[in-house]
Formats: structure tokens, C-alpha cells, sequence
């Protein structure tokens, strides 16, 4: 899962980062689950409310998030949730365009957006005593966003722009974004959430105000707020920006199925900007919300146990022992409304082969097919799950961005909360189980990236480095 | 409507089933007051406590021990440093040490820039005293393995590569090299194949222990910890590290000169990068707060800035432009940077250029100094949000002796600055004559700014 973002001061490493590493993990003490009590409310029209205190200082953070993503793009128009989410800040009858960023910069705020394939989320971090006046920017542009026709020419330029500078400049992002296509048989995660070049070239302002009077609506939003507050001086100040907003629909979603696998997938990339190789590998699983659930936290485990760090099996085998790889890592994404997906990137060390690099990762997995983590290994991996939380909540924004990805899979706001426990029971035996039953390569795609003119068979990384040809 | 703020007080119940503590609150303009603490043998440490979060951070940094110290044939020295402190220490090798971090949920790590190496952990209050612990086994008994050494080449070697693919590195790398010429600040902090090759154990052992020692030290610790308790850990790990600091050599200042240039690096991508910029001002300048605010106005991270103004919301031509002052040690600088369509870099550039020459004539309209100023002011606390961030923070206090009372006096400075200082400030830096730009990416593409294709 990445995100994309508005401003560049957030990235898909960044996105990824906060959604997993700071994804169910305990504090080691229930009674931080008492401490900062999440508290939640819904509206008459059906926007729900979550407020989580934080009383570090007179700050909030202001999150609005909407159960719409990239994998609701219309066929034929993707990107169209990112362009949107774009759109939103370029003006309405009150705020003309760029005003929304000027009030909240002017008042000491810093606020920014992004877009995933699930959901579309805006966020302002500003001084407490300023929070009615966000609240009314964004009831008011929830409601009556109407940018000029200029302005949805220029800011599709923008969007190419990014598109440019997080994809067609960085071949390791443009091969991930294949894999997903390749992947996903009919799911729409399969679409590329900043959408295709040659899509985004035609998105018009009429797709973008369609797709806006669909989805944005008290009914399918959650507001999160997080900081100085609490819900009792919360609900008064919903009621009166967000109440008035006609209630709309929540989205049905009503997503296409992954058909049964019957093959794995193979892509392998020539690309000219690349000089040394690339293994990745992308699995559908079981998550937090599809599949089989309930193995979701032994594969969270799992994961981390398999790749998660410096001392984990992969990196101890790939890097420190046999020395084939520079680097190697293992991530799990449960918290999404699609099938889950696991992760595996490795670089080669110079002069070993994608396929010799590829047998071994296979091997390890083989091997973890067989043996259960060890009881250090174990408690090693769910030690890292648990305490990122208690890291996420040191800071403002941390629990706020958690609560609401939890509401938009669907899952309780405190599920942070309650997740201690779960982790706390997983068994080695249970991640043993949760990996042989789910890993399974004919639900997988396996990608070479690779220089341009060699044969695949000896793809090396480049023994000597040449002097890059045209620098001064 | 203004909130109402409830009883002042707020009581908060604390992890680790512990006692009610009471937690002040304290309006946008005060922080909870910064400690000094100091160990038996005389090491400092700045402190800034709290107890709703049951974390710590800390910090130590070493003046002088970062890339500029680098010898002309051994580039890449600290930043190989950074990464060999973490595979091994003591009795413990790569796996051990690293299994230790981990059974302790301890974050430790290491950074390099051009002045300073710094060290910085991370942890439940609980793994704090073990954290130290590793910290300093770290710094004082590396043990520089050899496959470790041959790891941490052979992943640096592999980094360079893939970044000499990517525009906005190899940008800012020539573009270090045209404003710094051969002084220390002009080389690349990784090194390059041959200096890496060229690296080995006894370089690294020179290196630990000339830089890590009390003289040259900084610490700052922010969390869940009292003063107490700090001042045993330093005494009990820092009072063994040698007193004095004895620098390796004189790096000079970096001389500027102050003439503008514009090269460009030819590179087959689809989007071109541009860096710019030219000489800044130093940390103790008077102007500084002013030239701070200046920059906030031209290129500051919000998305109000004059040049996203002019490049993304007029222009559509870029996604992000930002610009930044850099207060190295021996050269101050003021740079930027943004990406482009590649037939969109000569009207970027000449819009850039127009700018900058307007300012440097007129400086900033009043409204735009204001706006800048509230924001930079009305945002501080969110530059002071986690632990992590006010440790870091308290280490730069003291590497520009800002004072311990700075983060009560700072925003009176901001908002001192007029519209006078602004136009003074840019005058002073903002010549357009003195512009240097680095462009990366096919030259053949750019072409003189073209009407843009008709849209549907």
C-alpha cells in the first residue's frame, strides 16, 4: 500500500512506514489502553467522529478521511481519486483558489492529503483554538467545491508532474505499479492510484465533479481528531460545520472479485536508468478485513519474524551469512479492504544472478514452511509489533492517522488498543500455520528488474562502475 | 467561537500501572523548561522531561566529526563509520548486538552530515538504561569486523550507483561541487568506489577514537527520564571517553566565490531536476531571523510559498518547489530545488531567475512578511511534536549556543523582523547575478517555452 500525496514532503516509503510499522502493536502495559481513551460519536447526516486526547500541548490534528480511493476510479479513469483529492484545494463561492492553504498556513498549520486505493484523507495540524475555522473550510468544501474550468487544466499538469517525478523517474516504482496489474486478475487494486499517464491526460472537469458529488459526504467520511480535545467539546463543533451537510450515501463498494488463482506471475523489466538488479515478489494473503482474518495477526508475526529486521532469517541468510544479497526485506500489508499483500525485495551482491537469489529466497521459505520461529525469535517479533505503538503515539498526528485507517477497513477506531492482547496470544505453532497456508506462489508475482541488453540468465550487478558518460 | 479551555490542570494516568502524575499544560508559547544537567566529570546534557508518553530519545553528537573531516583519499570515512557502529560492539558481533537492540525495542542509529556525527536511540522508558548502555558500547568498542566492513562497502558502493540514476542526486551533488570547488564541502559524503575500496578497520578504529570524546561532545535527552537518572548514565558511560578533542586538521572556511553560473548534466530521464541557490548566512548572523523569514516567504515548505506560487499554482510546472538555508560551519549556504518536465526547464529557470531578481530589487510586500511570520511562529510547536524531534532540537540549541531559554525568546525574534530587514537580508543574499543552477536531464529536449497543447 503507498500513498500518494499532494505535497512532496510525504512519500510512498513515508505512507508505508506509518501505516505498517505503527500497525498493531501493543503497549506493553494494558493500562496505556485506559490512558488516552479513544472516544467516538456519529452524526445525525452520518459522519462518524473519533477523538483521541493528546494534551501535550495546545494542538490538534484534524483529519477528515473519505471512503473513497484509487481503486474506485471509473474505468478508464484512473486517477481520478487523486486528481480529486487535488481538486479539493483549488476553490469554492467562499474560498477561492489556494485560500484553504494560505488560512491554515497563516494560523500556524501544516496541512497536506493523500490517496490510497482505499480511502482519501486530509489532514491540518494547527493551534486548538483554530480548529472551528478548519472545520468550516473543509464542511465547506465537502459541500461546494467548484473550482474554475482553468484551474483543472493546470493542476492536471501537477499531477503529470508528480506522476513524473514518484513513477516515470524511479523504474523500481514503475515495475511495482506492473506488478499490482499483473497481480490483481480483477480486483481494482489493480489500478495505479496516480492512474495511468495516457487516463490522466483525459480526465476532465466533469469526471472529477461527478466523482466529487459521489463520494464526498458526511455519510461516507470519518473525522478524526487528535490533541487538545475532547469529544464533549468535539460534538458541538461537528454539529454545527458538519450537521448542516446533507447526509449523502456511504459508499456500497461494490468491488470486483479475485477470481481463483491458477498461475504465478513472472515480469521482468529492461530498464535504461538501471544498473544493478532487483528481485521483488508480491503475494496475496489473507488480512485484517478479507480472507481468513483471524491469521492476520500471526502473519503480521510472521513477517517480521521472515524479514522485518537486521537479526531476521532473510536478512541473517541473504546478507550476513551467504553474502548474495545487500539488502532484503519482508513487509505485510493486512489493513486494507482488498486482499492483503506480502512484500519481498531483494538486491543482489555483485556478481550474484536474480536466479540464484530468487532459488535461495525460495529455500528460506521452504525452511520456514518447516520450522516455527524460535521462542527469541518469537518474542523478538512481537515485541517490534507492540511497541511501535507506543512510538506512534508520541506525537500528534500518529494515533489520529491510525484511527482512521482502522475505521476505513472497517475495523473498530481503538483497534490499536485491543491489538496487545491478540499479538500477545499468537503462537509460534499459529505463525507457522498462517505462513504454509497462506504463501502461495500461484497467487504471486515474481519481478526482475534489469539493465537494458543483458540476457537474464547472467544478470550481474555491474562489476566496475564506468564514469556515467555525459557528466561534466 | 473560541473554545472554552477546560481546569488547567490535567491529570493523565501513566503507563506501567504507575502513579497519577500531574501533567501542566502550557500554552502555544511555553515548553516545559529545559534542564542542564551535568555528570560528575563535567559532561552536559539538556533535558527536556515528560511523562505522558512512556518513551525516551537522546542525542550526542560530535562537532567536527562529520564528512568534512573526511582525509582528500578516503571520502565516505564517517558515513562507513555510521554504518558499522550497529554491527558489532564489545563481545557482541552484528547478530548479537542487533538481537539486543531488538529484545529491548531499542532504535539506535547513526547519522553523518558535513560538520557533526550524531548518535541517537530510541526507546520504552523501560529499555532506556539498556539503550545507553548499547549506545555507548557502540561508540567506545566498535568492533569493526571484517565482513561487516565488506557489508557496509559493498552496500554503499551499490547505493551510489542507483543514485547516480537519480536526477535530483546527481543535481545536488554537481551542483555542491560548482559552489564549493575543492573544498571539503564540495565532495560527496558517500565517497566514491575507489576511496571506498580504499577504507579499512584501522581508518575506522583512527576515527572513533579521535572524534568521540567529552570535548567535542553534545548530548540532549528528551522523554520519560529525569535529570537523576541522566546524570548517572552519562557518568557511568561518558566520563571514559578521552577529555580532549584534538582535531585531525584546520578545515578552512569554504570561499564563495560570488559570481553565478549554470551547468547542466545530460541524463536520459523523462523529468528534469534543478537545483539553485547561492552563498547564505551564518547561524550567528544578526539577520539571520530575518533572512529565515525571507526564505520561509520564497521557498518554505507550506504550500504558499512565492515560488510554488509561480512555478506550481500559476504555472503548473512542478509538483514541489522548496528552498532552504543550510548554516554549515564553514559555508553557509541557501539552496533549492524542483523537478520539471524537461522542455519546461528553460521557462522554470527564467521564472526562478525573475523572482529572485525581484525580491533581491524589492524585497516582500508587508502582507507576505506577515503571513510568514505567523505561520513560522504559530507552527513552532508542531517542530516540537515527538521526543525524537526535541532531542534533536535541543542538540542544535547548543551547537549554535541559541541558549537554553530559546524556545521562550525565539518567536519574539521572528516577529521582529520588518520589512526593512527583509529588503536589507536580500540585498545582501539574494543577487541574482550570484545564482548558481545545475540542471539534470536531456539537454536536446529543451526548447525555448512552447504554448502549451490545446486540452479537451
Amino acid at each position: 500500500m503507498g500513498a500518494v500525496f499532494r505535497h512532496r514532503c510525504c512519500s510512498w516509503a513515508a505512507a508505508l512506514a506509518l501505516a505498517c510499522a505503527g500497525l498493531f502493536c501493543t503497549t506493553v502495559v494494558d493500562d496505556a489502553a485506559a490512558a488516552d481513551a479513544i472516544e467516538s460519536a456519529t452524526l445525525k447526516n452520518g459522519m462518524e467522529l473519533v477523538v483521541i486526547p493528546n494534551h501535550r500541548a495546545p494542538m490538534v490534528s484534524h483529519m477528515i478521511w473519505y471512503r473513497v480511493g484509487g481503486a474506485d476510479d471509473l474505468p478508464g479513469k484512473s486517477g481520478l481519486a487523486h486528481y480529486n483529492e487535488h481538486m479539493m484545494f483549488l476553490g469554492t463561492p467562499a474560498l477561492k483558489k489556494g485560500e484553504y492553504s494560505r488560512r491554515i498556513a497563516r494560523h500556524g498549520g501544516n496541512h497536506n492529503a493523500f490517496t490510497n486505493k482505499d480511502y482519501t484523507a486530509y489532514y491540518a495540524n494547527i493551534a486548538r483554538e483554530h480548529l472551528p475555522m478548519v472545520m468550516e473550510m473543509e464542511a465547506d468544501r465537502m459541500r461546494h467545491l467548484s473550482p474554475p474550468p482553468e484551474e483543472f487544466r493546470r493542476e492536471r499538469e501537477v499531477i503529470i508532474e508528480e506522476r513524473r517525478m514518484r513513477m516515470d523517474n524511479k523504474p523500481e516504482s514503475l515495475l511495482s505499479e506492473q506488478m499490482d496489474a499483473t497481480l490483481f486478475l480483477n480486483h481494482p487494486y489493480r489500478l495505479s492510484t496516480i492512474g495511468w499517464k495516457h487516463e490522466m491526460e483525459t480526465l476532465s472537469q466533469d469526471d472529477v465533479m461527478a466523482f466529487h458529488r459521489r463520494f464526498y459526504h458526511p455519510a461516507n467520511a470519518v473525522l478524526v481528531v487528535a490533541g487538545d480535545i475532547t469529544l464533549k467539546e468535539l460534538r458541538p463543533l461537528a454539529e454545527q460545520y458538519y450537521g448542516p451537510v446533507p447526509a449523502g450515501v456511504k459508499n456500497p463498494r461494490a468491488w470486483s472479485k479475485e477470481p481463483p488463482h491458477r498461475a504465478s506471475a513472472r515480469l521482468q523489466m529492461r530498464h535504461p536508468n538501471v544498473r544493478e538488479p532487483l528481485l521483488m515478489r508480491r503475494y496475496l494473503m489473507s488480512g485484517l478485513v478479507d480472507g481468513d482474518t483471524s491469521r492476520a495477526p500471526a502473519l503480521y508475526v510472521w513477517a517480521q519474524w521472515l524479514g522485518g529486521s537486521k537479526t531476521s532469517r532473510f536478512y541473517q541468510a541473504l546478507v550476513r551469512e551467504k553474502k548474495l544479497a545487500t539488502a532484503v526485506s519482508v513487509d505485510y500489508d493486512g489493513l486494507c479492504l482488498g486482499p492483503a499483500r506480502l512484500n519481498i525485495t531483494a538486491r543482489p551482491a555483485a556478481g550474484v544472478t536474480l536466479d540464484t537469489l530468487e532459488r535461495e529466497i525460495d529455500a528460506l521459505l521452504e525452511q520456514a514452511r518447516n520450522a516455527p520461529p524460535s521462542e527469541d525469535e518469537l518474542r523478538r517479533a512481537k515485541l517490534a509489533q507492540k511497541a511501535s505503538i507506543v512510538f506512534t503515539a508520541d506525537g500528534l498526528q500518529g494515533m489520529a492517522n491510525l484511527a482512521g485507517e482502522f475505521r476505513m477497513a472497517g475495523l473498530p477506531a481503538d483497534f490499536a488498543q485491543r491489538w496487545p492482547e491478540t499479538i500477545d496470544t499468537v503462537t509460534a505453532a499459529q505463525v507457522l500455520e498462517a505462513g504454509r497456508k497462506e504463501l502461495d506462489i500461484t497467487r504471486s508475482v515474481t519481478a526482475w528488474l534489469l539493465p537494458e541488453a543483458q540476457a537474464p540468465a547472467a544478470a550481474t550487478t555491474a562489476a566496475t562502475e564506468a564514469e556515467a558518460p555525459h557528466a561534466p | 467561537m473560541r473554545l472554552e479551555t477546560s481546569d488547567n490542570a490535567a491529570w493523565k494516568t501513566v503507563c506501567l500501572g504507575m502513579v497519577l502524575l500531574l501533567l501542566l499544560p502550557f500554552s502555544a508559547q511555553a515548553f516545559p523548561p529545559v534542564q542542564d544537567v551535568t555528570a560528575k566529570s563535567g559532561t552536559h546534557a539538556w533535558l527536556m522531561e515528560y511523562h505522558d508518553v512512556p518513551v525516551c530519545a537522546a542525542t550526542v553528537t560530535f562537532r567536527d566529526g562529520g564528512s568534512a573531516s573526511d582525509p582528500q583519499d578516503k571520502q565516505g570515512r564517517a558515513l562507513m563509520v555510521s554504518r558499522l557502529l550497529s554491527e558489532g560492539a564489545g563481545d557482541l558481533d552484528a547478530k548479537s548486538f542487533g538481537q539486543m537492540l531488538e529484545d529491548h525495542a531499542i532504535q539506535l542509529s547513526f547519522e553523518v552530515d558535513e560538520d557533526h556525527f550524531s548518535a541517537s536511540i530510541y526507546a520504552l522508558r523501560e529499555g532506556c538504561e539498556k539503550a545507553f548502555d548499547l549506545l555507548a558500547l557502540a561508540l567506545k568498542q566498535p568492533r569493526f569486523d571484517a565482513p561487516a566492513i565488506e557489508r557496509a562497502r559493498a552496500q554503499t558502493q551499490s547505493e551510489l550507483v542507483r543514485l547516480e540514476q537519480e536526477p535530483a542526486y546527481v543535481a545536488d551533488r554537481q551542483w555542491r561541487k560548482l559552489i564549493f570547488g575543492g573544498h571539503p564541502y564540495g565532495r560527496v559524503m558517500r565517497g566514491d568506489k575507489e576511496s571506498l575500496d580504499r577504507l579499512g578497520k584501522d581508518d575506522f578504529t583512527a576515527y572513533a577514537r579521535r572524534y568521540f570524546t567529552r570535548g567535542n561532545m553534545i548530548v540532549a535527552a528528551a522523554g520519560d527520564l529525569n535529570a537523576q537518572t541522566l546524570a548517572g548514565w552519562m557518568e557511568r558511560h561518558f566520563a571514559s571517553l578521552p577529555e580532549r578533542f584534538v582535531p585531525e586538521s584546520e578545515i578552512a572556511p569554504a570561499a564563495i566565490a560570488p559570481h553565478g553560473e549554470e551547468r547542466h548534466v545530460e541524463r536520459d530521464v523523462p523529468q528534469s531536476a534543478v537545483v539553485f541557490g547561492m552563498q547564505g548566512i551564518p547561524r550567528d548572523d544578526p539577520d539571520y531571523y530575518a533572512a529565515y523569514v525571507l526564505n520561509h516567504a520564497i521557498g518554505g515548505g507550506s504550500l504558499t510559498s512565492l515560488l510554488t506560487e509561480e512555478l506550481r499554482e500559476k504555472g503548473g510546472m512542478v509538483y514541489a518547489v522548496e528552498s532552504k538555508l543550510d548554516p554549515m560551519l564553514r559555508g553557509a549556504l541557501w539552496r533549492g530545488a524542483f523537478a520539471t518536465r524537461t522542455d519546461q526547464v528553460p521557462l522554470a529557470t527564467q521564472k526562478l531567475r525573475s523572482i529572485i531578481a525581484h525580491i533581491y530589487q524589492n524585497g516582500v510586500a508587508q502582507p507576505v512578511l506577515d503571513d510568514a511570520k505567523r505561520y513560522l511562529v504559530g507552527s513552532f510547536p508542531l517542530q516540537l511534536d515527538n521526543t525524537q524531534k526535541i532531542a534533536n532540537f535541543l542538540i542544535n540549541m547548543q551547537l549554535y549556543h541559541l541558549g537554553m531559554d530559546y524556545l521562550q525568546k525565539r518567536d519574539a525574534w521572528i516577529q521582529a523582523v520588518s520589512v526593512q530587514d527583509v529588503r536589507r537580508v536580500a540585498k545582501r543574499l539574494l543577487d541574482p547575478a550570484a545564482l548558481r543552477i545545475v540542471t539534470v536531464g536531456r539537454a536536446a529536449a529543451q526548447q525555448p517555452p512552447a504554448k502549451p497543447k490545446a486540452v479537451p
